[in-house]
């Protein structure tokens, strides 16, 4: 009886142990982000203040409206990269061009998309201005993706549909631009 | 003296570096647009009954304004009325208005069906293979191009400032209009604005 007992008992214990190490292995689950409800809205000054924020990273900039059917299309999949590529030091935000009055189906985009990347939207009006301040060579086409390499300087850009090898390609050549770890 | 002209030597080297090291991943299927000054190009365009025709056929005595145009495109869509109001008032004043549809994704049926159920009477061609998008550097709807009477380019950009009508501040393309038919010098020759790119045929 007493050899039964401390049999259950050392199964019961083994059991303990293991849901213990697997419970030490398991990544900690991050919480859910906050959906964003409202959109921090950046002028031209603003925006390069963002760009200059994040100096001594490789960074891409996506320009997107509710309005923009390919750029609506090419979000998640935008997204999905960001996950793969935020961990190996790509910075990301993303740059709402919607007026004041589609603000509100910008917001039900971010919601139903789930960005793990902040985003802001463009300050209404002075438009190109914006966009030459952004890239003198844009023509305000959307949509626009836009790498700086860690000293900020523009690196490269991508215009219209693309498909996701073209951003592979144009993240891992702007990752190539950060300084190699000693 | 001679130190000055090498600053400024090495200022336009260092921005001609920079420029050059800028890279374009995936958006070189779209030509420079040529500058203001350029000719019109001799460019066969389709009607929206599949004849061929060409683009200077659309010219008036004062000149000829080309305006890329989509089906889908919210932006272009917003400026229906203005591009329609534009080209009734124009007409009247010696301009042809065109309408230039090159995206792959709109058929000559959905554009000549958008037309009608919109109230476009200005011609709308389509450009099927681009040949006319690459040519003018075109890159969004909508987007427009204003040739003088001798077929030389004066403006190129945006309709005007704000895609809602009620913020508008800036009347570009028209102030170009009212210029070339008074005379006068083109003030603002090129704008910009934020627009739907044009779906562009595939190159191999």
């Amino acid at each position: 009886m007493r050899k039964l007992i401390a049999g259950n008992i050392a199964v019961a214990a083994g059991f303990l142990l293991a849901g213990f190490a697997i419970w030490a292995q398991a990544p900690a689950e991050k919480p859910a982000a906050a959906p964003q409800t409202a959109l921090e809205v950046l002028d031209a000054n603003q925006y390069l203040a963002k760009v200059a924020a994040e100096h001594g990273k490789p960074l891409m900039v996506t320009f997107w409206a509710t309005w923009c059917e390919p750029c609506r299309t090419e979000y998640p999949m935008v997204n999905d990269l960001v996950r793969q590529y935020q961990s190996k030091g790509l910075a990301v935000f993303g740059m709402d061009c919607d007026d004041d009055a589609e603000v509100p189906l910008a917001i039900h985009f971010l919601e139903k998309v789930q960005p793990v990347f902040p985003n802001y939207r463009k300050k209404p009006g002075k438009e190109e201005e914006f966009i030459n301040r952004v890239n003198p060579k844009w023509s305000g086409a959307l949509p626009a993706t836009f790498f700086y390499d860690p000293q900020g300087h523009l690196f490269g850009q991508l215009t219209g549909e693309q498909k996701r090898e073209a951003f592979v390609s144009a993240i891992e050549k702007t990752l190539a631009t950060a300084a190699p770890q000693k | 003296m001679r130190l000055r002209i090498l600053s400024v030597l090495a200022v336009l080297a260092l921005a001609a570096g920079v420029a050059a090291a800028q890279q374009n991943f995936g958006s070189s299927d779209v030509p420079p647009a040529p500058p203001i000054g350029s000719k019109m190009p001799a460019i066969k365009l389709a009607t929206l009954t599949g004849d061929t025709t060409d683009l200077s056929a659309y010219a008036n005595k004062n000149g000829l304004l080309v305006i890329f145009v989509s089906v889908q495109c919210p932006v272009s869509n917003a400026y229906n009325e203005r591009m329609e109001a534009l080209a009734q008032q124009w007409r009247s004043r010696g301009f042809g208005v065109v309408g230039v549809n090159a995206n792959r994704t709109e058929s000559a049926g959905a554009v000549a069906a958008h037309a009608r159920e919109h109230g476009l009477t200005f011609p709308i061609l389509k450009d099927n293979e681009n040949r006319l998008a690459d040519a003018l550097g075109a890159s969004f709807t909508p987007e427009t191009y204003l040739f003088d009477a001798s077929g030389t380019l004066r403006y190129h950009g945006r309709i005007d400032d704000s895609k809602d009508p009620s913020g508008i501040s800036k009347r570009d393309l028209n102030d170009a209009l009212e210029s070339l038919a008074t005379g006068k010098p083109v003030a603002v020759t090129e704008t910009k604005a934020f627009g739907c790119t044009i779906k562009r045929v595939p190159r191999s």
